[in-house]
């Protein structure tokens, strides 16, 4: 455990953690092409593992030391033309970059971290035979120094450098003169090369815990300056330095490379998996303490100037106060106002990074699964500079890669399949971002196979996710879009890549979570694209606020759809649908919930609440004014409220601890007047009145959301002009019959029919209304059933899925052509019917 | 420093305030701040002796009613009324609303009894002391948000 000052360790981790992204995406470039790359790439890369050394020595980070330092050799002669470039090395390197990071990630426990396998292949890829490995590894004599120096160090050292010395200061020391392990070290590498560093340190009083104990760090140094002018240039005491002399000889060691063999017979593949499974171990402790923000010097500067700006505005305002002088304070609000919403803007800007940071992330990724899957592939980025709030940016992280493995994985086809198809062997995924008025919008295409629609109906079959009636009926894009069910996988093979079932549907959480949108289109043959809208911030919500009597509520923009405004003169615009009131939108159901009945009703709805509400709300236009549509997930309702007040942008606070059970409000916001206000909870509201999900192909589709098997229904009215749907094929025959040969006996009406008497039935029980023209009747096929039925008028014929055992609250209720129709059987009417007889028997004997 | 330690060690000083004709005081190193605003957004499903949500310098609060938890019959907002903000060592955002603030008094903690009383339904009160003749029921500010459950009560 290290206890140096925990902001130096941070310092060093972040601007590490710069350099090596910087390596990365260097060495890529390298890896385009081996023989036209740039030599300052080299060296870019090697002044960034340079550093990383330098600083870990001063920390005792000795295994990051250590790594840094044999990538460093390998740079060294790789910029100093030793050799060329290849793949395997650039692979290696990546390697080491990646151990490197995990190390990064968790810099306490750096020190355990296994660094022996990738250190071995990194020695190994240097295209030098034996011979050489053995001198680099030879150990000279040296004179009074505790570090062991051989060719590989002396190696580093550049021609010019006649002196190696090796430095001996106290980092406790240096930090009571305010200097930072850091800084010296980029002092002194000014005016030479640290070849290594090492610290060393007397052990801690534990009964004191007093750490002011001597940090012994030792480095050694080569440069071309005599001692005397290195005291001069450095500003160290020269107490500090001593030369090293090196003696000639050779001296021989032992234990030399057996571990070479070892590395060699170990197929690459297999260390790659170590190391993402290190990777994967420090992640689960790492970030406790990196939870700064870089912010540019220029927005730094704007936010200083605008608090003056605003002091200036405070001490006026004081004064015109003293004067109670009104014009001035007039004056005086309005440039309170500007200074306060530049600054909100300035502040919020502190928060907002650049997309680059995930983005860059892509071409590392893209190259190790193509070289892992055989195929070629491209990415190309652009829209690189859109900025985005720093806590969606990290939650994008997650979802892209998932997107991009799917893409390379799934989408884009083998190099030989690809010529085949007549496409280019190279697959390209373009990602690309953008800035649309207050959403970023994210678009992920790639030149693949696409989606295959008949797969995924049949996967969706097979999974039971939707029946066949409703594949039926949907498009194109609903059909592509069903793959981010949960439990959706098309993958013939589960691969190490993608394709373990989590699939789609858990990127589509977590893109919901921070608030976005995702879209799949796609084209057999020629390509997939996914489109992210994402919110620009979270801290602030763009949300619908809506009044109930005289408080104001928000409601998530994103979850509303639209907003209706009741029309009471009509009344069939909202009906009872068992015990569900509904508004009929546009050729189809909407459950609506009256807001007041939530608040009002503390228990979750239930039956007894329903049927209570049901005769309350039944005749009732109050709060029944505005109906805000909202989705959530897969549910979709209407919330009655009195007024709209308009869109603001809410600052989002959580609600406090206590009162987190409430389900109905997710969080609270201050408006502008000051007041608190609620923020809505589309989801819970739902729960809590007992919503159930809608199946997801819903919008739209006459009557379709009910149901699952289509039937041909006959459609008519009753002598109330009400509507009726019944089953087709239910029906034996429908005869026309005149009003007035309709005879009563009994109080029961008969007609004959071909001879036969037939008892009438109607479909209400009140006496008919008066009608001019004749009814006609409908005759059941089943022979159980003797009566036929009277109706008014015949509409139409239509097909009408039914279904009675979904869990709808209006499931024998459609809509057709703007009418509510109930569906009926004779079954229903006969039971009607036998009711009717028993009663009216009952009445007989009585009497 | 040292001197004010001792002060605080061995005296109190209490913000008293009336509910009901009776007294209370709280220690007013709890207090952040007293507020006449007495206008709160109503959280429905709450219980009864919450009064709802209000702006406390662009901060959310959670205002209770002390009356309601100590049991009595809750009653309309009078003007005299006022909430004490409670600093956030004491917990998570929160006020409570009091009938009237009177004044501050200081006292020996040697002269604190534990409250004997046993008709007391919670913890808010558990000890008193007896200041020029009066009776004060010294409140416990750390236990007002653990005497707010959620399932009792509901607000019509």
């Amino acid at each position: 455990m290290q206890n140096f000052d925990e902001n130096i360790v941070n310092e060093f981790v972040i601007e590490s953690k710069e350099y090596l992204e910087q390596v990365e995406s260097h060495l890529l470039e390298i890896e385009k092409d081996f023989e036209h790359y740039n030599s300052d790439v080299i060296n870019i890369i090697f002044r960034a593992i340079h550093s990383i050394k330098g600083a870990s020595g001063f920390l005792g980070f000795t295994k990051i030391g250590d790594l840094s330092h044999v990538m460093e050799s390998l740079l060294s002669s790789l910029r100093n033309d030793e050799f060329k470039p290849n793949s395997k090395m650039i692979e290696v390197l990546l390697k080491g970059v990646d151990l490197l990071t995990t190390m990064f990630d968790d810099i306490q426990s750096s020190n355990q971290v296994d660094i022996e396998n990738v250190l071995k292949e990194l020695k190994n890829v240097k295209p030098t035979d034996d011979e050489t490995v053995n001198e680099i590894n030879q150990v000279f004599q040296t004179s009074i120094t505790s570090f062991v120096i051989n060719q590989e160090i002396l190696d580093l050292k550049p021609k010019e450098h006649n002196h190696i010395y090796e430095l001996h200061y106290d980092l406790f020391q240096l930090s009571k003169e305010g200097k930072s392990p850091v800084k010296v070290f980029k002092e002194i590498s000014s005016f030479g090369y640290v070849l290594k560093t090492k610290s060393q340190r007397t052990k801690i009083d534990l009964a004191t815990g007093n750490l002011n104990t001597n940090i012994d760090v030792y480095v050694l140094y080569s440069t071309a300056l005599e001692i005397d002018m290195l005291e001069m240039a450095t500003g160290l005491s020269s107490d500090m330095f001593s030369e090293v002399l090196i003696e000639q000889e050779k001296a021989t060691d032992d234990n030399l490379d057996a571990s070479n063999d070892f590395a060699k017979n170990n197929p690459l593949e297999e260390k790659s998996q170590e190391v993402s499974s290190q990777n994967l171990d420090a992640k689960g402790h790492q970030d406790k303490n990196q939870e700064t923000i870089r912010i540019g010097v220029k927005i730094l500067d704007r936010l200083v100037s605008l608090a003056g700006e605003m002091v200036l505005v405070r001490n006026k305002y004081m004064q015109a106060i003293k004067n109670e002088s009104m014009e001035d304070l007039k004056t005086l609000v309005h440039s309170l106002d500007l200074v306060t919403s530049e600054m909100q803007e300035s502040i919020m800007q502190t928060r907002m990074q650049p997309i680059a940071n995930v983005f860059g992330k892509l071409p590392r990724i893209v190259r190790d699964l193509a070289k892992k899957l055989n195929k070629e592939i491209e990415i190309e980025t652009s829209g690189d500079e859109v900025e985005i709030d720093k806590s969606i940016l990290q939650n994008l992280t997650d979802p892209l890669v998932h997107i991009i493995r799917n893409s390379c994985d799934h989408g884009l086809e083998d190099p030989k399949f690809r010529i085949d198809c007549g496409k280019p062997a190279k697959g390209t995924i373009k990602v690309s971002a953008a800035h649309e008025g207050g959403v970023i919008n994210v678009l992920i295409e790639d030149d693949g196979r696409g989606v295959n629609l008949e797969r995924v109906r049949q996967k969706a079959l097979e999974n039971g996710l939707k029946t066949e009636v409703e594949l039926k009926n949907m498009n194109h894009k609903e059909i592509v879009n069903l793959i981010m069910l949960p439990g959706f996988s098309t993958a013939e093979k589960v691969s190490e890549v993608s394709g373990r079932g989590v699939g789609m549907d858990v990127v589509k959480t977590s893109i919901s979570n921070i608030g976005g949108e995702i879209e799949i289109e796609s084209k057999e043959t020629i390509g997939t694209k996914i489109s992210l809208r994402l919110p620009l911030t979270l801290a602030i919500l763009p949300s619908v606020i809506a009044e109930l009597n005289g408080l104001a509520y928000a409601i998530p923009q994103t979850q509303v759809e639209e907003i209706v405004a009741i029309n009471t003169e009509d009344d069939n615009m909202t009906e009872f649908a068992n015990n569900q009131e509904v508004l009929k939108l546009r050729e189809s159901l909407l459950p609506i919930i009256r807001l007041i009945d939530i608040f009002e009703n503390k228990e979750a709805f239930d039956f007894k609440v329903k049927n209570k509400l049901m005769s309350k709300n039944k005749n009732s236009e109050r709060y029944k004014k505005y109906a805000v549509v909202v989705k959530v997930k897969q549910i979709r309702y209407g919330l009655m409220i009195d007024r709209i007040i308009g869109m603001e942008e809410i600052v989002v606070k959580p609600i406090h601890s206590k009162m987190n059970e409430i389900k109905i409000f997710s969080g609270a916001t201050v408006r502008g007047d000051g007041k608190s206000s609620l923020i809505l909870d589309i989801e819970g509201i739902a729960a809590h009145a007992d919503l159930h999900v809608e199946s997801q192909e819903s919008e739209s589709k006459e009557g379709a959301k009910f149901v699952n098997n289509e039937e041909r229904h006959l459609i008519f009215q009753n002598f109330h002009n009400e509507y009726f749907a019944m089953p087709l094929q239910q029906i034996q025959r429908i005869a026309r019959i005149e009003e007035n040969k309709i005879e009563t006996l009994n109080n029961l009406n008969y007609y004959n029919l071909d001879n036969q008497a037939v008892q009438i039935l109607d479909l209400d029980n009140d006496t008919r209304s008066d009608t001019k023209s004749d009814p006609f009747l409908l005759l059941p096929k089943e022979e159980k059933f003797e009566f036929g039925v009277s109706i008014l008028k015949i509409n139409d014929i239509a097909d009408i899925a039914t279904d009675v055992s979904e869990n709808n609250e209006s499931k024998d209720k459609l809509i057709w052509k703007n009418h509510v129709v109930q569906l009926i059987h004779f079954e229903q009417i006969n039971a009607l019917h036998a009711e009717k007889i028993e009663l009216h028997k009952r009445f007989e004997r009585r009497a | 420093m040292a001197n004010l330690d001792v002060v605080t060690q061995e005296k109190t000083r209490l913000c008293t305030f009336t509910i009901e004709e009776n007294y209370y005081g709280v220690d007013i190193d709890s207090i952040q701040e007293v507020s006449s605003e007495l206008v709160f957004t109503p959280i429905f499903h709450a219980p009864t002796e919450i009064e709802g949500f209000s702006n406390m310098r662009g901060e959310i609060y959670l205002v209770a009613n002390l009356k309601a938890m100590l049991g009595f019959e809750k009653s309309d907002h009078k003007s005299c009324n006022r909430v004490l903000y409670m600093k956030n060592k004491i917990g998570e955002n929160f006020g409570i609303l009091v009938d009237q603030v009177s004044d501050v008094l200081e006292v020996d903690n040697k002269t604190l009894e534990d409250n004997e009383s046993t008709d007391s339904i919670n913890d808010l009160c558990q000890q008193v002391c007896f200041v020029e003749g009066k009776v004060i029921a010294i409140v416990n500010a750390k236990n007002i948000l653990n005497n707010i459950h959620l399932n009792r009560g509901g607000l019509k």
